[in-house]
C-alpha cells in the first residue's frame, strides 16, 4: 500500500513522513547512516579504500607517478583528483563522457582537499624544478544513495592516511631516477577533514527541516541536484560550506547545521581512526 | 536608526554600473560593473528545446558559463551549477512546463568577487527578460583577512592578502540563505559575522534593483 | 534549435524597398553602420560593436613546441564561438557552418596573407615559440559576422602584448608584465574584411544587417534563386586583396566586383585608421597610469541604466563575545541532552576495516499509507 502511495502521492508521502518526524528508512532527520570502511584491499594501487554509508559506496584508489614540476611553481608537486560516476551506480547516468554533474562532485572534492591544506603540495616534490609527484586520486562510485561528497572525502581521507611515499634516489649530475619501493615513508598529512551533507527540506512553506546525510530519494525530493547543504571540518576550522538549491536557511538553520556538522565530524574521524588504528594491530 | 555611534562601523560596497538590453537579440540581457569586475548576461525563454531535456512540469534551466578565454574547464560546470541552482529557486518554472530557460553569461572582467557580480547580474538579466519570479536575489561576498577580520565586498588587492572568501544569496523576501560558497579556511566566528553583515549588506542590492526597475518602469509608463 | 523562419512578407518587403533604392533601418546602400571599438583591462581584448553586431575577441598566449615543418615560426590559432548569447537559435558548444565558415575567413585573413610576422614569434629554434591564441565570440548577432569579427581580431592582434623573456643559457625565463614592458606583435601589413549583401546581381548594400544577409541568400517562395548573394572582401591599407569569397548566386557581370572593389578598397583603409587610432589612444591612456575597463562600455545616460557610487551602508558593530555568550546558552541546553551515550558504536571488525553502526532499537522502521496521509 504504501509503495502505491509513495509512486501516486510522491510530495503528500514525504511530507505525511516529515509529519511524525520521521524519514523514509526509519531514521530521524539528524540521525546518520552507517559507516563502514576498509582500507588498503586493492593491492595493485599503492593506497586505496572502499567506504561504504548506506548504500552509498566509494571506491578510491591512489596511485604514484614522477614528474617535471611546472616552470612556474618549481617546488610543488601534483594532486589530481578525479570522481566518476559510472552507469552502474545509478540509472540517472549513462555510460560515456564524465557528466556535469560528476565534473561539480570532482570540483567540490577536490576544493575540499585544496582549502583544508590537509596536503602541503611542497611534500611531494622531490627535487626542485626538476622532479615531484603526481598523486592521482581516482575515486570510483559503485553505488549512488546520497550524499556522495562524504563519502568520497572519507575514502580519500583513509587512502591518504595510508599512502606511503617510496623513496627516490635523484642524481643531478647523471640524472638517474632511483626508486627504492622497500623503503617508504608516511605522507604527511594536516589534519583530518570531514565533510556532512545536509538535504534542505521546505515543509509547509514555513518550516525548514535539515536532513542529515540524506538518500538519492531525499536529495532529490528537495529539489537542486545532489545535497543541498555541504560543511566540511578540518582541526575545528570551517574548511568550505556549500549551499546549493532546496529551502533557504535562517540564522537558527544555519547555527544547528553547524552544530550537526560537528558533531558528525567527530564521529566520522572515530572511525576513520579505528580503521587505521585495526590496521596497524594486525601487523 | 542611528544609534550610539561606538556600535555603529561603515561598510561600502563598490559601486555598481548596470545597463539592461545590451543584446538586440536576446529576450533580456544585462551588464553589470561593481567595481572593476564586469559580467554580461543573457537569457532566452522560455523557447523550445529538444524532447529528451523537457520536464513536464516545470521549464529546464540551462546554463552555461563562458571565461575570456573560451577554454571549457570542470570549474566552469561548478560555476554553472550554482547560477544554476540559483536561479532554479527563484524562477516559477512552473509557469512554464516543456519549455527551456537559456541563460548565457561571458566573463568580462574578474577582479574579485566574480561570481557575486554574476549572480546579481543574472538577477537582472532574469527581471529584464520578464520571466516570472518567485522572488528576486541579491549576492554579496566577503573575505577574511589574515588579522581574522570580515571585509565586505573585498576589492582585488585586498583579495590577495585574505585566507578565505564567502559569497552569500540572499532572497528578498525573508533574507533567508538560498545559496553560500567558500573557499579557504574559516573559523565558525568568522563565518557568522560574514553571513549577518553580509545579510545586511544585501539591502542596498536589492535597493540597487528597485531603482533601475523604477527608472526604466517610469519610460515605459 | 532549428534556424528562426523568414516570412513571405519580410522577404517580400526587403527585395521591394531596396530595389526601389531603400534600406530598412534608412542607410544609403554605401553606408556602414556604426563602428566602435572599446579595450579590456588586459592586453589583446577588445569588444567591436558594428551597429547591433557585438563580437569580444581576446588573443591570449602560451609557450608551445613549434612545428616540425616550420620551426623558427610562431602558431597561430583562431577559434569562433556562437553559443545562444549570440542568438536563441544557436545551441552551445556546437560546431555550426556559420562557426567552420568564419574561422575559415578569418584564417585565409589573418594566417595565409602573411600579415603577421611569426618569426619574431620565436624563443627557441625547434624548441620553443610563442603560440597565440586568438578568441572570436559572438555577443550579440545582427548580420555583417565577418566585418566585426575581422575588425575584432585586428583590433585585439594590434593591441596584444606578449611578455618579454630572456635567455640565461639554456634557460628561458620569461618575465611578468610588471617586471619587463611587454612585446608587441608585429604586423606587416593590415588586412580587414568586408561584406556586401548582392541583391539581384547588381545591387551591393554595404555592412548588411541579420535581415537584408538572410533575404539576400534566401529563395523564393517558388524555389527559384533570386540571384542575391554575399561577397566578402579581404584588403588592406595598400589596397592590396587578400580574400575573396562570394555565397549564394554567380556572378554574371564582372563590373559588379569592380564596383566592390573599390567601394572595400576606402573602406578598408579607413577601418585600419580607425583601429590604429584607437589603439594608440589606448595607449596613450595606459602610459598615463588610467584605468581602462569594460565598465567603460556601459553607458549610463540611458534611460535603461543606472550608475551608483560607493554605497555607504552602516552596520552595528558586530561583537563575537556577545554572540558567544548567547551560543553557550545554546550549548548549555544541548548539553543536558548530550551526555546521553552516542547513539552510535565505532567497532573495529575483522582486519583494515572499522563500521560505525547506530546502537539497535535506535531506529524503527515506520509505514506511512494513504489511510494514515487522511488523517
Amino acid at each position: 500500500m504504501s509503495e502505491v502511495y509513495k509512486l501516486i502521492h510522491p510530495v503528500k508521502h514525504f511530507n505525511d513522513y516529515i509529519s511524525i518526524k520521521t524519514r523514509l528508512d526509519g531514521r530521524n532527520f539528524d540521525e546518520h547512516r552507517n559507516i563502514k570502511l576498509n582500507v588498503n584491499s586493492i593491492k595493485t594501487a599503492d593506497a586505496s579504500a572502499v567506504v561504504k554509508c548506506g548504500n552509498t559506496t566509494v571506491v578510491c584508489g591512489i596511485k604514484l607517478e614522477l614528474a617535471v614540476p611546472k616552470a612556474e611553481e618549481p617546488d610543488l608537486g601534483f594532486l589530481i583528483t578525479n570522481v566518476e560516476l559510472p552507469a552502474l551506480c545509478s540509472s540517472k547516468y549513462r555510460p560515456g563522457p564524465p557528466s556535469d554533474y560528476a565534473q561539480v562532485i570532482n570540483n567540490i572534492v577536490s576544493e575540499i582537499i585544496k582549502n583544508s591544506k590537509c596536503i602541503d603540495l611542497k611534500d611531494l616534490c622531490i627535487v626542485p624544478d626538476k622532479l615531484a609527484w603526481v598523486v592521482y586520486c581516482d575515486m570510483v562510485c559503485i553505488d549512488h544513495d546520497g550524499s556522495l561528497v562524504d563519502a568520497c572525502i572519507i575514502a580519500l581521507i583513509a587512502s591518504f592516511k595510508t599512502l606511503l611515499l617510496p623513496s627516490v634516489n635523484y642524481d643531478t649530475e647523471t640524472e638517474e631516477i632511483k626508486v627504492e619501493t622497500n623503503e617508504r615513508i608516511n605522507l604527511k598529512i594536516h589534519g583530518l577533514p570531514v565533510a556532512t551533507s545536509f538535504a534542505v527540506y521546505e515543509h509547509f512553506q514555513s518550516q525548514i527541516i535539515l536532513l542529515t546525510d540524506p538518500t538519492n530519494y531525499e536529495e532529490e525530493m528537495c529539489g537542486g541536484n545532489g545535497s543541498n547543504l555541504i560543511i566540511s571540518y578540518n582541526k575545528g576550522l570551517l574548511c568550505g560550506i556549500q549551499k546549493l538549491g532546496g529551502g533557504s536557511l535562517s540564522t537558527e538553520n544555519n547555527e544547528e547545521a553547524i552544530r550537526l556538522a560537528e558533531q558528525h565530524t567527530i564521529a566520522v574521524e572515530k572511525v576513520i581512526n579505528a580503521c587505521l588504528e585495526g590496521k596497524g594491530t594486525n601487523k | 536608526m542611528v544609534t550610539d555611534m561606538k556600535d555603529v562601523q561603515d561598510f561600502k560596497l563598490k559601486p555598481m554600473k548596470c545597463e539592461f538590453n545590451f543584446l538586440s537579440k536576446s529576450d533580456g540581457s544585462a551588464i553589470l560593473s561593481q567595481g572593476d569586475t564586469v559580467s554580461l548576461v543573457s537569457v532566452n525563454g522560455p523557447l523550445d528545446i529538444k524532447m529528451t531535456s523537457q520536464r513536464i512540469d516545470k521549464s529546464t534551466l540551462e546554463v552555461l558559463f563562458s571565461n575570456k578565454n573560451g577554454k571549457p574547464s570542470v570549474e566552469n560546470r561548478y560555476k554553472e551549477n550554482i547560477v544554476k541552482q540559483t536561479c532554479e529557486a527563484a524562477i516559477l518554472g512552473s509557469l512554464y512546463p516543456r519549455t527551456g530557460i537559456n541563460v548565457t553569461i561571458q566573463e568580462l572582467e574578474d577582479y574579485g568577487g566574480f561570481l557575486a557580480c554574476t549572480l546579481n547580474c543574472t538577477c537582472l538579466a532574469l527581471l529584464n527578460s520578464g520571466v516570472s519570479m518567485r522572488n528576486v536575489f541579491a549576492a554579496v561576498s566577503c573575505a577574511v583577512d589574515n588579522q581574522g577580520n570580515v571585509i565586505l565586498d573585498p576589492t582585488h588587492a585586498q583579495l590577495q592578502t585574505s585566507t578565505a572568501t564567502m559569497t552569500f544569496v540572499f532572497d528578498s523576501r525573508d533574507k533567508s540563505l538560498i545559496t553560500c560558497f567558500t573557499d579557504g579556511c574559516f573559523s565558525q566566528d568568522a563565518y557568522r559575522e560574514a553571513l549577518e553583515r553580509s545579510r545586511s549588506a544585501s539591502d542596498l542590492v536589492f535597493a540597487f534593483y528597485r531603482d533601475i526597475i523604477r527608472k526604466y518602469c517610469n519610460v515605459i509608463g | 534549435m532549428r534556424d528562426t523562419c523568414l516570412s513571405n512578407c519580410e522577404k517580400n518587403f526587403i527585395q521591394k524597398i531596396v530595389s526601389q533604392g531603400h534600406r530598412l533601418d534608412g542607410r544609403n546602400f554605401n553606408e556602414t553602420r556604426k563602428l566602435d571599438i572599446s579595450f579590456g583591462s588586459e592586453y589583446g581584448c577588445c569588444i567591436v560593436s558594428l551597429g547591433e553586431t557585438k563580437i569580444l575577441s581576446e588573443v591570449t598566449c602560451e609557450v608551445a613546441q613549434p612545428k616540425q615543418i616550420r620551426p623558427n615560426e610562431g602558431i597561430i590559432f583562431i577559434n569562433v564561438e556562437l553559443n545562444p548569447m549570440a542568438a536563441p537559435q544557436f545551441e552551445a558548444n556546437r560546431q555550426t557552418d556559420l562557426t567552420v565558415y568564419l574561422v575559415r575567413l578569418l584564417e585565409k585573413c589573418y594566417k595565409d596573407s602573411k600579415c603577421i610576422d611569426l618569426e619574431s614569434l620565436c624563443i627557441v629554434v625547434e624548441e620553443k615559440v610563442w603560440s597565440l591564441r586568438i578568441n572570436i565570440k559572438v555577443l550579440n548577432h545582427d548580420g555583417n559576422l565577418t566585418e566585426c569579427a575581422s575588425i575584432a581580431t585586428l583590433a585585439s592582434i594590434a593591441h596584444f602584448r606578449r611578455p618579454d623573456f630572456t635567455r640565461d643559457g639554456d634557460r628561458v625565463i620569461i618575465h611578468t608584465l610588471t617586471e619587463k614592458d611587454p612585446i608587441p606583435t608585429v604586423l606587416y601589413h593590415y588586412p580587414v574584411c568586408t561584406t556586401f549583401a548582392l541583391y539581384s546581381n547588381d545591387i551591393l548594400l554595404t555592412d548588411p544587417n541579420f535581415l537584408e544577409e538572410s533575404v539576400c541568400t534566401s529563395n523564393t517562395e517558388e524555389g527559384i534563386n533570386t540571384a542575391g548573394g554575399l561577397l566578402v572582401l579581404g584588403m588592406n591599407q595598400y589596397r592590396e586583396v587578400c580574400l575573396l569569397d562570394l555565397t549564394g548566386a554567380a556572378i554574371y557581370t564582372s563590373n559588379i566586383v569592380h564596383k566592390a572593389l573599390l567601394s572595400a578598397a576606402d573602406k578598408c583603409k579607413k577601418y585600419v585608421e580607425i583601429i590604429k587610432n584607437a589603439v594608440a589612444k589606448d595607449d596613450n591612456l595606459r602610459q598615463k597610469r588610467e584605468k581602462i575597463n569594460f565598465s567603460d562600455i556601459i553607458t549610463t545616460e540611458h534611460m535603461l541604466a543606472l550608475s551608483r557610487k560607493d554605497l555607504n551602508i552602516q552596520l552595528k558593530h558586530y561583537d563575537v563575545t556577545e554572540l558567544d555568550e548567547k551560543d553557550e546558552e545554546m550549548f548549555s541546553d544541548e548539553d543536558d541532552i548530550k551526555p546521553e551515550p552516542s547513539k552510535y558504536d565505532v567497532v573495529a571488525t575483522v582486519p583494515n576495516t572499522a563500521e560505525l553502526k547506530s546502537k539497535e532499537g535506535k531506529s524503527e522502521w515506520i509505514e506511512v499509507s494513504s489511510d494514515s496521509g487522511e488523517d
